[in-house]
């Protein structure tokens, strides 16, 4: 009897241990039940969805009902349409160019206001302006000034002594123009990541670097950058994700125009669905996107550091 | 002599140190002050051009110097349904972050606490998926449930653009209350439930106003959700954009307010969170 005591002990000590860790279970699961099961159903059933109609011939005019199975006919029928691989193009010109402008902008814009200036908080809040206005607000504000008769733009232009443009209605300018807005809207996000990450810097190095009488320019070269690559590296693909999904500012300057010249993937797919009604060969496009975002993210989620997640 | 040689060298030295800060600080007002044109002007541009009449705005698009009249907003308010697009923006927007909260703050928490690290990349997953490829599916759905063209539909169809990004915010807040807070209560007796709700939440409050206000902006700018699913009665502010880009040549001044009253909503609430905005921007995208 007092031999076994101390087992007894032990034992009844695990039991307890294990039925709090079990509670402790029961209760995590029962507070993430409803986010999981509202947002499985939400998002699985969706995208199953998806995946099956794009395996579906449904004729055109919107008709959801009748259908042959057609296996992966769309899937091969997208590689051979212009209209596609040229949208899907489009897509990437469009990221890639905005992305590497709006890194540079918003690392030099990071630099200027990585000071200690009395009032540099109130001039932080107006640069983030462009990226916490709506974006059809930002699609109606350059409307207006990039109009070809009256807008300021073409305004400026003439002013410096340069010929007018027809920025948005020239099938040449049209791209450039919406990358051009794309980055004066992505700048401040980069900006902010580029400060965050200057002003976690450790200083000391900064400074055996001034006593060594490195120029600005060597400090920037050989300590700056390195220390925000990975900052840098993770808000880049950050931003390419989020361009590929540009749709409000596109849509609404362009709708894809002028004579397709704009037309993203994203508008492409777009079309086809709730334009054309085109649900079969739509949806294949729409996987198309999906799995271009996708592997975009995965990517960005291995670059990330994060403590465990 | 010796010091006195010392002395001037010093001087010449300061002086020399003197000379490049300002140069310094011109360089610096004169790069930021080029940016700050670049970046805010167009902001100042679009209220300038709002407060101009027609008839201003005819004879010089670009004067800073005209009699400003608030006519292009109150045609705005009689002739569009702007205000009843602010409403269901407002109910749609409220209700999507009212239930993100219910639901997503005890997912939040939990998921932080016990690093739950697959449902959470799966939740951030979510938020990267461009929208678009879920709308054709709920779409049709809601044509066989009757619940296209209802705020409750637009409510629904928001969790998917709100619950993720809140999810994923708040787990970044959770994670910053010590754990030690809640093991003291669990001494004393408290429930893991009322751990949650009377130590980690109110120890999170500033970081539910960010993500709120966050989440808000989220379901605000939606346009593709709300140009599939909506109707006349359900249709949410982005939309009034419609209406000024079919008369695009006629009504600059138009435009403008426009523009103007849809940055004003979201940039009381920038300025009202300016504190908390740039963490919060950022957390859900790189952090």
């Amino acid at each position: 009897m007092i031999e076994a005591s101390p087992r007894q002990d032990r034992a009844s000590d695990n039991g307890r241990k294990y039925s709090l860790t079990r509670d402790r279970r029961i209760f995590a699961w029962l507070m993430v039940a409803p986010a999981v099961l509202i947002l499985s159903a939400l998002v699985l059933y969706p995208l199953v969805s998806l995946l099956v109609m794009s395996l579906r011939d449904y004729g055109t005019g919107g008709n959801t009902i009748d259908f042959d199975w057609v296996g992966l006919k769309w899937y091969a029928m997208l590689t051979s349409d212009h209209r596609f691989v040229r949208g899907l193009l489009r897509s990437i010109q469009y990221s890639l160019g905005s992305v590497s402008g709006a890194l540079v902008l918003g690392l030099g814009l990071a630099m200027l206001l990585n000071r200690n200036y009395r009032g540099i908080g109130v001039l932080r809040v107006l640069f983030i302006l462009p990226y916490t206005t709506m974006m059809v607000a930002i699609a109606l504000l350059w409307n207006i000034m990039l109009n070809p008769a009256n807008g300021i733009m073409n305004y400026f232009l003439q002013a410096i002594g340069l010929p007018a443009s027809l920025w948005l209605a020239d099938t040449r300018t049209v791209l450039p123009t919406l990358i051009m807005i794309q980055i004066w809207r992505s700048t401040p996000f980069a900006m902010l990541i580029a400060l965050a990450g200057l002003r976690s810097m450790p200083l000391d190095s900064f400074e055996a670097a001034d006593i060594d009488g490195a120029s600005p320019l060597q400090k920037f070269r050989y300590l700056t950058l390195p220390m925000l690559r990975s900052a840098l590296a993770t808000a880049a693909l950050f931003m390419l994700i989020d361009t590929l999904k540009q749709f409000p500012l596109i849509y609404v300057l362009t709708g894809g125009g002028p004579l397709r010249a704009s037309e993203t993937l994203y508008i492409y797919g777009y079309n086809l669905t709730f334009r054309f009604f085109d649900i079969g060969y739509g949806s294949a496009a729409l996987v198309a996107l999906l799995l271009l975002v996708l592997t975009v993210s995965v990517i960005w989620l291995r670059v990330r550091e994060r403590s465990w997640l | 002599m010796l010091s006195h040689a010392a002395d001037a060298a010093n001087l010449a030295s300061r002086r020399r140190r003197q000379r490049a800060k300002i140069v310094d600080r011109v360089v610096w007002s004169l790069l930021c002050g080029g940016l700050l044109i670049v970046f805010v002007f167009p902001f100042v541009y679009m209220v300038v051009l709002s407060l101009k009449n027609p008839a201003a705005i005819a004879a010089d698009p670009h004067s800073f110097i005209f009699t400003p009249t608030l006519s292009n907003y109150t045609a705005i308010i009689r002739d569009t349904p702007f205000l009843h697009q602010l409403r269901n923006s407002a109910i749609v927007g409220f209700g999507s972050v009212l239930f993100s909260f219910l639901i997503g703050l005890p997912a939040a928490y939990v998921i932080g606490r016990q690093k739950m690290k697959r449902v959470a990349i799966t939740v951030l997953i979510v938020r990267m998926v461009p929208s678009i490829v879920f709308i054709l599916p709920i779409f049709i759905v809601y044509g066989l449930v009757g619940l296209r063209n209802t705020h409750i539909g637009l409510i629904i169809s928001h969790l998917i653009l709100v619950l993720p990004l809140m999810i994923w915010l708040m787990i970044g807040f959770f994670e910053d209350v010590p754990r030690e807070l809640e093991e003291q209560a669990y001494i004393d007796g408290c429930t893991h439930w009322g751990a949650f709700l009377r130590i980690a939440i109110p120890l999170v409050s500033p970081g539910l106003v960010v993500t709120g206000i966050l989440a808000l902006i989220q379901s605000w700018n939606d346009l593709i959700f709300v140009l599939v699913l909506s109707g006349n009665e359900t249709q949410t502010l982005p939309m009034a954009v419609f209406q000024f880009m079919d008369t695009e040549q006629l009504n600059l001044g138009g435009i403008a307010a426009a523009a103007a009253l849809l940055t004003v909503p979201v940039m009381i609430m920038g300025v009202f969170a300016q504190r908390w905005l740039a963490q919060g921007l950022t957390l859900g995208g790189v952090k």
